[in-house]
């Protein structure tokens, strides 16, 4: 188990985190979501031991993060960084076999990890491209399956994975495999922490949500729990309505439009057609 | 698609035997040429007589040409290539950046000031520090010369989460600048009989090849890079990202220092025996990426051969093509390798990496 209590941090002055709380179990799927600049990026910095000039305490399965050496701490968890910028043309399994840089795996051993993972994230066709030919998609699913290489094989560790925004510059057919992979991650007993800004990928995934906003936690718990109206609408300063998507069984958030008032009739007449449409349908 | 990804496997896997090969070679050929032409043959001839296996009639000037003369030089060469191959692979490994080497980030100008300073204060050093370093004495100050280079250009460079490249690459041309002047400075005050020129600092020299100079030098180039060559990994890592290096496990700051001090070493001795050489730890990284693929396991392994082989070329070029004279060294990789600065710093430029 991940605990991170009494989390402060602050760049000159000016406080980023404030008395965080926050702790993640093994096979638990975690999101966080709030506003830009919530400190949601510097919470992660902070629980992956990447930032260390913090206040508080984080311990992973009892033992203080600051104890453990950075080769130690990499085999009980890894992180998936927003985008990756890789300065040399690797090939795609070039790329993940690098989630083994510190382990001394066989060479043997370490082909068939990279084949494993790769089955698993179902990049294999992508094996000898150039990760420089990838689209955007296929370039963060292979981030993803360098990132579950690090936390493969049996350990007696509990171990975890860190997302950052692991969709944003994702299509939507691209957005749930992602999740749908988290999600696996965390049904195989890996705990699963991620940032995500859109709150129906939220609902739809994650066991339990974190809101944050301007450095503290707003409130956290199981989704059907805290997907109120008002915990969005504080979290977000955006009216809401939160109904309930028959299709997939899960609280759905609709936000509120805010249009400035439409002053061409034809496009207004386009609309209601198409909304009568959808009605009759 | 599969047949190109079959021949990039084996050539992967075929890299360092191939450079291994290619490097003998040039090396042989090497041996032959200059002002007195030993014919293949005759070198073969030459070593079979010198292990007792053959007797035959072949000048005497061309054993003593073959002995004195071209076998420590091209050693000398293979040696200095190597160290400026490898160095420059893995600094543009640390550096995440393909415009980096050995000569832009102040490695070499800090190492040409160092062993200026020791020719020419020498007198100045207490016996004390002349018995401990004995002949190692103009390795040692030009590897602190070359680390405290580098050192303050990367200090210059560094902002909290990692190395601006703009930074790093005016710092060093600040630097270098500074360092050419030092050197001229040195030389100017110095009497003749101390020190060699400007010219064989600043435009290198390969010509002093001796045998009591190599097996001095062999062991601060060879150790150096031999370790440089056990962070392929760690390497690897960090072209995805420092951030990405750390979270799988890689100490990068330690990375870094480590191939800094290491690439001061073997640059800074390979500096002490033949002045500043540019461009080939710029050059060679790159041809062996293209031909062989970026992981640093092949690339910083073939570029200490591949730096070996290119001077050697190099300096056969110098060698011969004004023969019985003979061109600085570091003309002739300056005509090739300007060029290719000037196309990488354009492609760097559309990637919108600088």
């Amino acid at each position: 188990m991940l605990i991170a209590k009494n989390i402060s941090y602050s760049i000159r002055n000016k406080s980023i985190l404030r008395d965080v709380d926050l702790t993640l179990e093994t096979g638990e799927f975690k999101a966080i979501v709030g506003p830009n600049g919530a400190g949601k990026s510097s919470l992660l910095k902070i629980i992956t031991g990447e930032n260390k000039s913090y206040k508080g305490k984080v311990h992973y399965h009892g033992k203080m993060l600051n104890a453990f050496k950075i080769n130690e701490i990499s085999k009980v968890r890894a992180v998936l960084p927003q985008e990756s910028q890789v300065n040399f043309p690797f090939t795609v399994s070039e790329i993940v076999e690098m989630g083994r840089s510190t382990f001394r795996d066989k060479k043997s051993q370490l082909d068939k990890i990279v084949k494993a993972v790769m089955q698993n994230t179902n990049i294999t066709h992508l094996r000898d491209r150039s990760y420089h030919s990838l689209s955007g998609g296929e370039k963060q699913k292979v981030q993803l399956t360098r990132v579950m290489a690090q936390m493969w094989g049996s350990s007696n560790l509990s171990r975890f994975i860190f997302l950052d925004e692991p969709t944003a510059s994702l299509d939507m057919a691209q957005q749930h495999q992602m999740m749908g992979l988290a999600k696996k991650l965390s049904k195989n007993n890996i705990g699963v922490l991620a940032v995500i800004h859109d709150l129906n990928l939220a609902i739809q995934y994650a066991d339990n949500i974190v809101f944050m906003r301007q450095g503290e936690v707003i409130c956290q718990g199981k989704v059907k729990d805290i997907m109120r109206k008002e915990n969005i609408e504080t979290t977000f300063s955006h009216e809401v309505t939160v109904t309930f998507d028959q299709v997939n069984k899960v609280p759905y958030v609709i936000p509120k439009i805010n249009r400035p008032e439409a002053k061409n009739n034809v496009v207004r007449n386009l609309n209601y057609e198409s909304y009568e449409q959808i009605n009759n349908y | 698609m599969i047949v190109h990804s079959i021949v990039k496997k084996n050539s992967k896997a075929l890299a360092i035997p191939l450079l291994s090969v290619l490097l003998l070679v040039i090396f042989i050929i090497s041996l032959g040429i200059g002002a007195v032409r030993i014919s293949g043959l005759e070198i073969i001839y030459l070593f079979l007589e010198n292990m007792g296996l053959v007797n035959v009639e072949i000048e005497e000037v061309k054993a003593i040409v073959l002995y004195d003369i071209r076998l420590p030089r091209l050693f000398q060469t293979v040696l200095i290539g190597a160290a400026l191959g490898a160095s420059g692979a893995a600094l543009q490994g640390i550096f995440r950046n393909p415009l980096v080497e050995p000569g832009l980030i102040g490695i070499s100008g800090g190492a040409a000031v160092g062993a200026v300073v020791v020719i020419i204060f020498g007198g100045l050093i207490t016996q004390v520090v002349k018995d401990i370093l004995g002949v190692y004495i103009l390795p040692v100050f030009a590897f602190i010369g070359s680390l405290v280079a580098t050192l303050t250009v990367y200090y210059i460079a560094k902002s909290v989460s990692k190395t601006n490249v703009t930074l790093l690459i005016l710092a060093g041309v600040a630097i270098m600048a500074l360092c050419q002047a030092l050197i001229g400075l040195g030389i100017f005050y110095a009497d003749d009989n101390q020190i060699r020129t400007y010219n064989f600092w600043i435009l290198g020299d390969l010509s002093g090849g001796t045998w009591e100079k190599i097996i001095t030098a062999a062991p601060l180039i060879i150790l150096p890079v031999i370790l440089i060559l056990r962070h392929n990994k760690s390497l690897n890592a960090i072209s995805i990202g420092e951030a990405e290096a750390y979270h799988m496990g890689v100490d990068v700051e330690r990375v870094k220092y480590v191939i800094i001090i290491l690439s001061a070493l073997a640059v800074g001795t390979a500096v002490s025996l033949a002045g500043i050489i540019a461009f080939i730890g710029l050059v060679i990284p790159h041809l062996v990426r293209l031909a062989f693929g970026p992981d640093h396991k092949i690339v910083l392994s073939g570029s200490a051969l591949g730096g070996g082989i290119l001077l050697m070329v190099a300096d056969m070029i110098a060698r011969t093509v004004v023969s019985p004279a003979e061109l600085p060294i570091g003309i002739i990789t300056a005509i090739l390798g300007t060029p290719f600065f000037i196309y990488l710093l354009i492609t760097a430029k559309k990637k919108k990496m600088i």
